[in-house]
């Protein structure tokens, strides 16, 4: 700041006119709100605004706000002082008929009066006799003050005040910005939106020690976030924020987004913490849930593990059942069997709380939000734990869907992507544009990179590895690891008990080949199975009772061709990378569909 | 299956082709009733023509068994074939798949190469 004996020789001038322009003016006009008009403030009020939010445990429960008459000498007009600023006034920087040049201000709407804030100035004296006879612009008429919060000690004139008061919690610095204007770079932002899902309370624990957190997605017009609040910020928020409820959320720390721990599609997350604000919105407009779907054909179109939405009509409600994860822990699932006007249908699985919670009849129309496609079985969805679903949605899509059920679609039969899977190379996972041959795959060098790569075959087998084809597993189902013989049983780690008898799950490492080279396959309990058309158990009471029909049978399964789809990975054996390729589906061939495929190839461009 | 040496499988339409030809041919397809005395049998040729065969009179066997077969022999008309042996090829044939493969193997593109 100049010092003011050389200020004192400087005419000052108020930018006259801007008072009224900033009141009636266009709000979104930038050359208006990025002028920096030279005003006076003729008086300076301290306004005691409690946040009436009822956030316990908001730290900044009490802000002193300053409400500064500002004049451009022809007009005076009500503003509100940014509390970054707060400071000018408690230092006695600013006072009473200070002019200065407002560098930054922005415009505050409650209902239709607006409001300028003062976000930063530039004093240029204090202390001048007032320039000007000014009249009053934007002081609306008193209103008895109607606010639900605690009505705040005003003692001037502006009845504007009981307004400012009744909403204290809006007198942030800033407009409503949209979410995908947030970065971590900018913080006085305000954003108002609707959870769309709130999770569980989990627990964690990593080397810093335990704790607690929950999350939840937040949605408005122009996308969605995800906001988590941790330990001692779980026990405040976790009641206040509900599903489907509006707030006005400010103040939360940017930070960006740990894909892997989140699908929202946000390059940045919010963490919810002691300085974060969140009001309650009961407004009407309100952002609606918006969704992205896909049509049950249109999934095939779809990566593996992408994450989608889909508006269908459920057609079949399985049971709970009780299934242990990888992490030893039990979870609920529930299949669902849904349906669409594209004639497909797929099984859509739930987990958790939302398998144990669903409760719509089948025939219900029922939009999923943040499904992920999945290849277990043939392609079908799980509805992720951070996805939502919304039963007969009321919107347009939706109603179209109920009317074409009940018009008779639910009597068509379905295609289904299962199907496709199974059934011997007819689309599904053979990709017959994409067949290599084995010279290819080796020579393009597929699995030598990261990440895996898959292809599809065909090829013959030629080899079998006949010693140790077999390994006695756990028979519990889903666990599969292998057992070791006890004294009193086959005991399994993972489930942490011991069996009667194992079942003898294949490991199979076979050589195939085709006509330009050979490579070497692993599979397991599946591949097994089709190769000999018997299980391991069956296969192994053979081998103790007629080794010679055994080997038969195993000799047997050589020669066969069979289309196959792979995956190639990378992995190291004692210090050595190895390509190791692994069966992902292998499939007998129907001749009748491979020799219309090549009569097909023969009457294609490539034949010609 | 060339035509200096073996028997070419032909369909209902190529079958004039052949007429005094001095080399039997093959017509793979779907039997679909025998006469009354047996001298002879209806089939139905991959482009959906039908064939009369005339079969051995006893003791010779024809041999046909199955629903779908092909009948190797000598052109008598552009209908007719005069059985001499006979292959049975199971019950579930795709024809059309088996007359595609007889039109492409006369494709002059593929005819050498090929077949």
């Amino acid at each position: 700041m100049t010092s003011d004996l050389s200020l004192s020789l400087i005419s000052l001038s108020l930018t006259e006119g801007i008072c009224q322009r900033l009141n009636s003016g266009d709000k979104d006009d930038e050359s208006l709100w990025n002028s920096k008009p030279t005003l006076q403030f003729l008086s300076i009020k301290k306004v005691v605004a409690s946040n009436n939010a009822g956030a316990p445990g908001n730290s900044n429960s009490v802000i002193d706000r300053y409400r500064i008459i500002i004049s451009d000498g022809l007009h005076f007009l009500q503003a509100m002082l940014a509390t970054q600023l707060n400071f000018l006034v408690e230092e006695d920087r600013v006072g009473k008929n200070t002019v200065a040049v407002i560098e930054n201000m922005s415009c505050q709407h409650i209902m239709d009066k607006r409001l300028v804030i003062l976000l930063g100035l530039k004093v240029l004296q204090r202390d001048v006799p007032k320039i000007g006879n000014p009249s009053p612009l934007n002081i609306p008429p008193p209103q008895p003050a109607s606010a639900p919060g605690p009505a705040a000690p005003v003692s001037s004139s502006a009845a504007a005040a009981p307004q400012l008061e009744s909403r204290p919690a809006m007198n942030r610095a800033n407009p409503i910005y949209p979410i995908v204007a947030l970065t971590p770079y900018q913080n006085n932002w305000r954003i108002k939106v609707r959870v769309v899902q709130k999770s569980d309370i989990r627990h964690y624990s990593n080397q810093r020690g335990e704790g607690r957190l929950f999350s939840v997605t937040l949605m408005d017009d122009s996308g969605e976030i995800k906001g988590t609040a941790w330990n001692t910020m779980v026990d405040e928020l976790f009641e206040r924020l509900q599903e489907n409820r509006v707030y006005f959320v400010s103040k939360a720390r940017v930070n960006l987004a740990k894909k892997k721990f989140s699908t929202v599609s946000n390059d940045y997350e919010l963490s919810l913490d002691r300085g974060t604000e969140i009001e309650e919105c009961h407004d009407v407009d309100v952002p609606v849930i918006r969704y992205n779907f896909v049509d049950l054909q249109g999934l095939q179109g779809l990566e593996k593990d992408a994450v989608c939405d889909v508006l269908v009509v459920v057609k079949d409600v399985g049971d709970l059942a009780e299934i242990m994860t990888r992490n030893n822990k039990m979870t609920q699932k529930r299949d669902l069997t849904v349906v669409d006007n594209t004639k497909f249908s797929s099984r859509l699985t739930l987990w958790g709380k939302q398998a144990e919670q669903f409760n719509s009849s089948s025939d219900s129309v029922i939009a999923f939000k943040g499904v992920r496609v999945s290849e277990y079985n043939g392609l079908s969805l799980s509805l992720l734990s951070s996805g939502s679903m919304a039963v007969d949605p009321d919107i347009p899509e939706a109603h179209a869907l109920k009317g074409w059920f009940i018009d008779g679609g639910a009597k068509t039969s379905f295609q289904s992507h299962t199907q496709a899977g199974l059934s011997s190379g007819a689309g599904g996972p053979i990709n017959r544009n994409e067949m290599r041959t084995i010279l290819d795959v080796k020579e393009a060098q597929l699995g030598m990179s990261d990440k895996p790569d898959f292809f599809s075959m065909r090829a013959t087998i030629m080899h079998i590895k006949t010693d140790n084809i077999m390994y006695p597993a756990c028979p519990t189902p889903q666990c599969n690891k292998k057992v070791m013989e006890t004294h009193d049983g086959w005991r399994c780690e993972k489930c942490d008990r011991s069996h009667e008898k194992p079942e003898y799950r294949y490991i199979i490492s076979m050589a195939v080949g085709d006509y330009t080279s050979q490579i070497w396959l692993s599979g397991f309990n599946d591949i097994g199975n089709t190769l000999f058309g018997m299980t391991g158990n069956e296969l192994r009471r053979l081998q103790e009772e007629n080794e010679a029909k055994a080997n038969y049978i195993m000799l047997n399964a050589t020669c066969q061709p069979y289309n196959f789809t792979c995956r190639a990975s990378q992995h190291s054996f004692n210090e050595q990378n190895r390509v190791r390729y692994g069966i992902q589906k292998m499939l007998p061939l129907d001749y009748r569909i491979e020799a219309q495929a090549l009569a097909d190839l023969l009457r294609s461009p490539w034949a010609q | 299956m060339s035509d200096d040496q073996g028997s070419p499988r032909v369909n209902s339409a190529r079958l004039k082709n052949y007429l005094g030809a001095g080399h039997p041919v093959r017509v793979t397809g779907k039997v679909l009733n025998f006469s009354d005395d047996e001298t002879h049998l209806l089939m139905e040729a991959p482009d959906g023509g039908k064939i009369k065969v005339l079969l051995p009179p006893p003791p010779q066997t024809h041999g046909v068994t199955d629903t779908f077969v092909e009948i190797v022999g000598t052109v008598v008309d552009a209908s007719t074939i005069k059985h001499m042996v006979c292959i049975n090829m199971g019950s579930d044939l795709d024809l059309n798949l088996v007359n595609q493969a007889i039109e492409l193997s006369f494709d002059s593109k593929f005819r050498g190469r090929l077949f």
